[in-house]
């Protein structure tokens, strides 16, 4: 799926605000008004997931993740952004490992 | 025959298979194992070293010679269940069980002693190993790889509990019972079948192979659905307790190791859960209270036991007779009194040895129990608890009968004597480790969890001390064999991950050859036409940027951008380069250093406005480069008001380089600001898209870097295609660089250079109050010994191309002086170049330095490094 995503310096911007460094937020839309931000819809590829097929690929103890869950973890052997929307999960990757992620999700029963 | 069953399989559930191309009945889903011991089959494998006829002596895991081929690979035939249409095969044996020709192995073993090895083909010289090597591997390899391509099917799952039970027996499940009463996810493991326990979640047929720090254990599922034949959990526990049980230890003498002789406790598994008679007549040899009590089970379940051989009565079987076993020898212990006594099968009782894998797995310590014999774990260890009983059985610390010559064995698996474990510990490898290593003891698939203890014991005589002063060997993951495809992702594009631009299609449709590079990228190394070979689309591609026009999708090259109030400040304090007295719009190339000075990293800083940079860095070093911009951020400089954002995976970056660049991005309609000067940097609007373009390259032509952001860099491309530009792999650009001098940190940044001595001091501003690296250059700059410096190489034949990486010697030193660090041949020059590291390099221009190569040094003249468009004229047009 395509979106449009931005990354803010400084405070959390809000909820839904997914870390990515001590001083940085990745949000999903347009740069809030006065906020430092930049645009990065390319640099991230999101895939909707079900969370037993994350838990085929990501360490985290999901039954104790907090409902508003969002942060950076690692799938296999690279770095991904997760965050809970309802039931489903978004799993983002940077850009260029897009078509390995697609080509694990894929290669699990029921992935995509 | 031999062994029987004691009731017949019952009508419907009885299933043929093949072993060995012979077609033989069994019980669906029991061990293949008892399945051959009831047709009465006793000779199952060959042994690895000399080929001695085996059969089967244990059960479940620990079976160590009962290794049988399949088409999936090799199993054992105490594991594999037997089903409809199963075809195994016996391994290590040629052309058959029955008749091999490796099994003169046996008949000349004196000539095979510990550390045969070491003493025959490796000596002084070497020179017989590689010959030998590979007809020994041939005559020993435990089977072939399966040719089956399809791997088996895995799947990988995680998962988490408060406790974790491992081993579903007595002790087991009433510890999950315990558990489900305190609450929390409570799971329980066994490798077997297990009743359903209220609260527990129970995974059968399913073994922990690992555990390791912090709670993390790893299993391996069999048949856990049907779209998969095996599952591997990788499982944190926060608190473990290991119900592991124990494995039965064997006894030595004579022959032991005759298809026969087995294990008390398996002959009494096959009976009592499979209905396997092993034989119609055991006899046991014991040195403990278990012999008898197990025997008696035997006799009340109708199998014969002529007579239970006690050590602890001075009284021993001294050999095995006949193979497969038809009779025990039976002797005092001061040799007297021989007898023998008719037998099918000869049962081993000496004891048990508890499974304390998984507690050391992780670096839990063990302690010698003098009353068992046996290592226990000493307490618990990072959460996990072992559970062991073992049976108070009065046990007599002896194993091994009086010897009557021949071979005694020790580890079936491994093939080694208790002659072999002397003779090590005479020879002075009389460490555990050390003989582990130079007899192969406990080498074998079953890591020596039958053999260990009682080669510990014959090393502990040896050596005149107790068990425990011997210690054991280290116990390491994975507790038994595993396939790789249980471990690794299996297929090939998953293996390793691998990095894609958005034009990495666009290249693979053109028939490029891809590269594995720097950061897991995959990138076009040159793109063949009409049959090209490397060198002929190499030359034709830099021969389109020396004299048309190239583009290159520079796309994976390390890219952030730097903002705040400070952002000019802290770069000057993360790069040697001064970068805080650039004017917006341009861009200039700067160094960082190691701590120590040396080069880490290079590339072009822009600063786009007072309080935003562009920067880039090498590819191969981009994450290493956050993470030391973001420690000296938040550690050493928290003071400075920035923001480091890593946009390396939002912009694609196309260069397009060479004299016609201009025309070439007119015709694509592209028109860069006419004052756009050399290291310049200019926003522009592409396809509605916020761009960047910028003159710089490392090619030394005139030269567009146009970053968009990555959605637009395949109509970009296809424009600059149609342009007419040349798409340039990089092979063609490591040949553009040298024949500039310009340096690559993969290449000539060996920890070792520093700027100075890559020619690059204009990069380091000293005067800047601080900068990473500053205070080791400074110090450099006193000392006087040589430093490797980088110089041009012109070897003597113009066609010969230096091998990169090889040694440069000086005429006046016979030892390495130097090494090349490039190499390639130039279209442009119509010569071969080379760049190289050389001490003390600039003061031996013009002279001659030989390469040393295998077949015969080569000459070549130290030159200044630059080669092409010396003055850098080209790159500013």
């Amino acid at each position: 799926m395509s979106e449009v995503l931005t990354l803010v310096l400084g405070a959390k911007p809000g909820a839904g605000a997914i870390p990515v460094a001590p001083d940085q937020w990745l949000i999903a839309g347009k740069a809030p008004d006065g906020t430092l931000s930049i645009d990065v819809s390319d640099a991230y590829q999101a895939f909707e997931v079900k969370e037993n097929i994350l838990t085929q690929g990501i360490a985290l103890d999901f039954a104790k993740l907090p409902a508003d869950f969002a942060g950076r973890t690692r799938l296999g052997e690279i770095g991904v952004l997760l965050s809970r929307d309802g039931d489903t999960w978004i799993l983002r990757c940077e850009r260029s490992y897009a078509e390995w992620v697609e080509t694990w999700l894929r290669t699990r029963p029921g992935g995509i | 025959m031999s062994g029987y069953r004691l009731k017949p399989i019952p009508p419907g559930d009885d299933v043929e298979f093949e072993f060995g191309g012979r077609t033989l009945t069994g019980h669906r889903g029991e061990p293949l194992a008892a399945a051959l011991l009831a047709s009465g089959i006793r000779v199952v494998a060959r042994s690895f070293k000399y080929h001695r006829p085996r059969g089967i002596v244990g059960y479940g895991r620990h079976e160590p010679n009962a290794h049988v081929g399949t088409a999936k690979g090799n199993a054992l035939a105490t594991i594999l269940r037997v089903e409809d249409g199963l075809k195994a095969w016996p391994l290590n044996c040629w052309p058959s069980v029955d008749f091999d020709f490796g099994a003169l192995a046996d008949r000349f073993g004196a000539l095979l002693p510990a550390g045969f090895y070491y003493k025959t083909f490796m000596g002084p010289g070497g020179r017989f190993w590689p010959i030998f090597e590979p007809m020994i591997q041939r005559m020993a390899g435990i089977g072939k790889l399966p040719t089956d391509p399809a791997p088996l099917r895995v799947e990988k799952r995680y998962a988490h509990c408060e406790t974790l039970i491992v081993g579903g027996g007595i002790a087991g499940q009433q510890a999950a019972r315990d558990a489900a009463k305190a609450g929390g996810r409570v799971w329980l493991i066994d490798d077997g079948d297990v009743p359903e326990i209220s609260g527990v979640t129970v995974l059968r047929d399913t073994l922990v192979i690992a555990r390791h720090e912090g709670g993390l254990f790893v299993a391996v599922e069999r048949n856990p659905n049907a779209a998969f034949e095996a599952r591997t959990w990788k499982i944190r526990a926060a608190r473990a307790i290991l119900a592991t049980g124990t494995v039965e230890r064997p006894m030595i003498f004579r022959d032991n190791d005759r298809p026969g002789v087995m294990l008390l406790s398996a002959v009494r598994r096959y009976a009592r859960d499979h209905g396997v008679a092993a034989g119609k007549s055991v006899v046991v040899f014991t040195n403990n209270d278990s012999g008898h009590r197990h025997a008696r089970e035997l006799t009340e379940m109708g199998i014969a036991v002529p007579a239970v051989i006690d050590l602890r009565d001075g009284e021993a079987v001294v050999a095995a007779l006949g193979c497969p076993v038809r009779g025990a020898r039976i002797a005092k212990l001061d040799g007297s009194g021989t007898r023998d006594i008719a037998c099918d099968v000869i049962a081993m009782a000496g004891g048990f040895t508890p499974l304390v894998h998984l507690h050391s797995h992780a670096g839990g310590k063990l302690r010698y129990a003098r009353d068992f014999a046996a290592f226990l774990p000493d307490g618990s260890h990072d959460g996990a608890e072992t559970r062991i009983d073992l049976p108070q059985d009065h046990l007599l610390a002896r194993w091994e009968a009086p010897d009557t010559g021949g071979k005694a064995f020790v580890d079936f698996g491994a093939d080694v004597t208790a002659a072999d474990v002397r003779l090590a510990a005479r020879e002075g490898y009389d460490g555990v480790e050390l003989l582990k290593r130079y007899t192969t003891l406990g080498m074998a698939p079953d890591q020596g969890r039958l053999s260990n203890m009682n080669a510990l014991d014959i090393l502990a005589r040896e050596k005149g001390v107790t068990p425990d002063l011997v210690g054991t060997t280290t116990f390491r993951p994975p507790f038994v064999p595993t396939e790789f495809a249980a471990l690794a992702e299996p297929t090939g594009k998953l293996l390793k991950p691998s990095r894609t631009t958005t034009l990495t299609a666009w290249h693979e449709r053109a028939g490029a050859v891809m590269y594995e590079s720097g950061a897991n990228w995959r990138r076009p190394g040159y793109y063949p036409q009409n049959g090209e070979n490397l060198d002929a689309a190499c030359a034709r591609e830099c021969f389109a940027v020396r004299n048309a026009v190239g583009v290159y999708d520079s796309s994976p090259l390390g890219k952030f951008e730097v903002i705040g109030q400070d952002a000019g400040a802290f770069l000057d304090f993360v790069y040697a380069t001064r970068l805080s007295d650039l004017a917006p719009g341009r861009g200039r190339y700067a160094l960082q250093l190691h701590e120590d000075g040396r080069l880490f990293d290079d590339g072009i800083v822009f600063r786009l406005s007072p309080e935003r940079y562009f920067v880039t860095t090498t590819t191969g070093n981009a994450d290493a480069c956050l993470q030391r911009f973001e420690y000296c951020r938040q550690v050493l400089r928290p003071d400075l008001r920035v923001h480091i954002v890593p946009v390396t995976e939002q912009w694609a970056d196309i260069v397009v380089c060479g004299p016609q660049a201009r025309d070439a991005l007119a015709k694509a309609g592209i028109a860069p600001p006419r004052d756009l000067g050399f290291m310049g940097m200019a926003e522009i609007e592409l396809f509605r898209r916020r761009c960047l373009i910028a003159r710089a390259g490392f090619t030394g032509e005139l030269s567009f870097e146009i970053l968009l952001p990555n959605s637009a860099a395949p109509a970009l491309w296809d424009r600059m295609i149609a342009a007419g530009a040349v798409p340039v792999g990089s092979e063609a650009n490591h040949v553009l660089r040298i024949e500039k001098g310009f340096i690559s940190v993969g290449h000539e940044g060996d920890g070792i250079a520093g700027p100075d001595d890559l020619g690059l001091g204009f990069a380091v501003h000293a005067a800047k109050p601080d900068f990473v690296g500053k205070a080791a250059l400074l110090r450099d700059r006193t000392d006087t010994s040589p430093r490797p410096q980088l110089v041009g190489l012109l070897a003597r034949d113009p066609d010969f191309v230096l091998p990169e990486g090889a040694a440069i010697l000086r005429a006046d030193a016979a030892r390495g002086r130097g090494y090349v660090t490039a190499s390639c041949r130039s279209g442009a020059l119509g010569r071969s170049l080379a760049m190289g590291l050389l001490e003390d390099g600039r003061a031996l221009m013009g002279q001659t330095v030989s390469v040393s190569l295998p077949g015969g040094d080569a000459g070549a003249i130290v030159v200044k490094p630059a080669f092409y468009d010396v003055s850098g004229g080209r790159q500013r047009v």
